[in-house]
């Protein structure tokens, strides 16, 4: 048998039994392919274009077949203000909810680059500063349960049109 | 494959630990205060409804047009006093470069050289509230009243609410 414990079970492992190691692993592989049956990576984006001064709610279900234990979350907006300068400074504020029972993740409407860090991305129209493209994922565990949904309430105070992406990453939890 | 009693157990698996959630919910408390006289002292309502508030992380923004450096932040309850303290923070340590300029400069371009980088640091906190417990949260520092403003963004989970019961969600 092999050693499991052993630091180093290659060296000392006889030949004959790789066959039970290599057998272990396919079992083991097989396993973990059919652990993701009940529990696989899912990603949730939800995307709002806003007119000038203006809001907007986006809401995402979740299907009936599992519940979504979100563990991240990261994004990115626009910063175009008057006469579609890009100002550089974030005017987007978005408050998240639970929407299977109206359940308020926040208490107001945050500025998304206090948690979208640094989220700002350029226009690709519009001639401005470089865009600071480095996404780092914000600490959002929340387990949104089957039939409910994720409610984004978005609202720019921009004098322009912006854009605002955020993308929910966790688990699916198989659910019945 | 997985016979129908791992399925089975797997898919209990899940709904257990929705069931547990169901007692903890993510909550994240914003606010945006203006400093009085080199310090900004901001009272947290936590929600009365749970029994505790875990506290996991602050983010900290601010306009960059001050030189702010060698603050200090501390985090009182009302029951058990001070609970956590730093001291001497320069603002490049908290990463709290957020938010640019608030006044254009002449060629309507808040983006200044140095400044876009709109990177925020989380401070891990792991601090625990009961649910009736208030917390204060107080800055204070040289220049800090030239600052337009401070953004408190705080991220825990409520734990113990007793409002959310799974039987709300139905078929589940």
């Amino acid at each position: 048998m092999v050693d499991r414990n052993s630091p180093l079970p290659y060296r000392s492992t006889p030949l004959k039994d790789f066959e039970q190691l290599k057998a272990d692993f396919m079992r083991e592989t097989q396993h973990e392919l059919d652990m993701q049956t009940l529990r696989w990576l899912y990603f949730i984006p939800v995307r709002s274009v806003m007119p000038a001064s203006d809001g907007d709610d986006q809401q995402v279900d979740i299907k009936s077949d599992a519940h979504f234990k979100c563990l991240w979350v990261t994004g990115d907006y626009t910063t175009l203000g008057a006469e579609q300068a890009d100002v550089g400074a974030c005017q987007i504020t978005v408050r998240v909810s639970d929407a299977s029972q109206d359940l308020k993740l926040m208490n107001s409407a945050v500025p998304l680059d206090l948690f979208l860090s640094p989220g700002r991305v350029l226009n690709p129209a519009i001639a401005g500063n470089p865009s600071n493209s480095l996404f780092n994922p914000f600490p959002f565990g929340h387990i949104f349960a089957a039939n409910g949904g994720i409610l984004c309430e978005f609202q720019n105070a921009g004098e322009n049109e912006n854009i605002a992406n955020l993308l929910f990453v966790g688990l699916k939890l198989r659910a019945k | 494959m997985l016979t129908d009693a791992q399925l089975s157990a797997g898919i209990a698996r899940n709904n257990k630990e929705l069931d547990e959630a169901l007692s903890r919910q993510l909550y994240l408390i914003y606010n945006r205060l203006v400093p009085d006289s080199n310090q900004v002292r901001y009272i947290v309502p936590f929600p009365l409804s749970c029994v505790e508030y875990h506290l996991e992380y602050i983010n900290i923004g601010f306009p960059s047009n001050v030189n702010l450096n060698n603050f200090f932040f501390v985090i009182t309850s009302d029951a058990n006093g001070v609970k956590y303290v730093s001291e001497n923070l320069r603002r490049n340590i908290l990463g709290a470069k957020v938010n640019l300029f608030t006044t254009p400069n002449s060629d309507n371009n808040l983006a200044v050289a140095g400044d876009q980088k709109q990177f925020t640091s989380m401070i891990p906190l792991n601090l625990t509230f009961k649910g009736t417990e208030q917390a204060t949260f107080f800055f204070r520092g040289a220049g800090l009243s030239d600052l337009e403003y401070v953004d408190f963004l705080l991220t825990g989970h409520q734990e113990g609410r007793k409002t959310r019961a799974r039987g709300y969600h139905g078929n589940i």
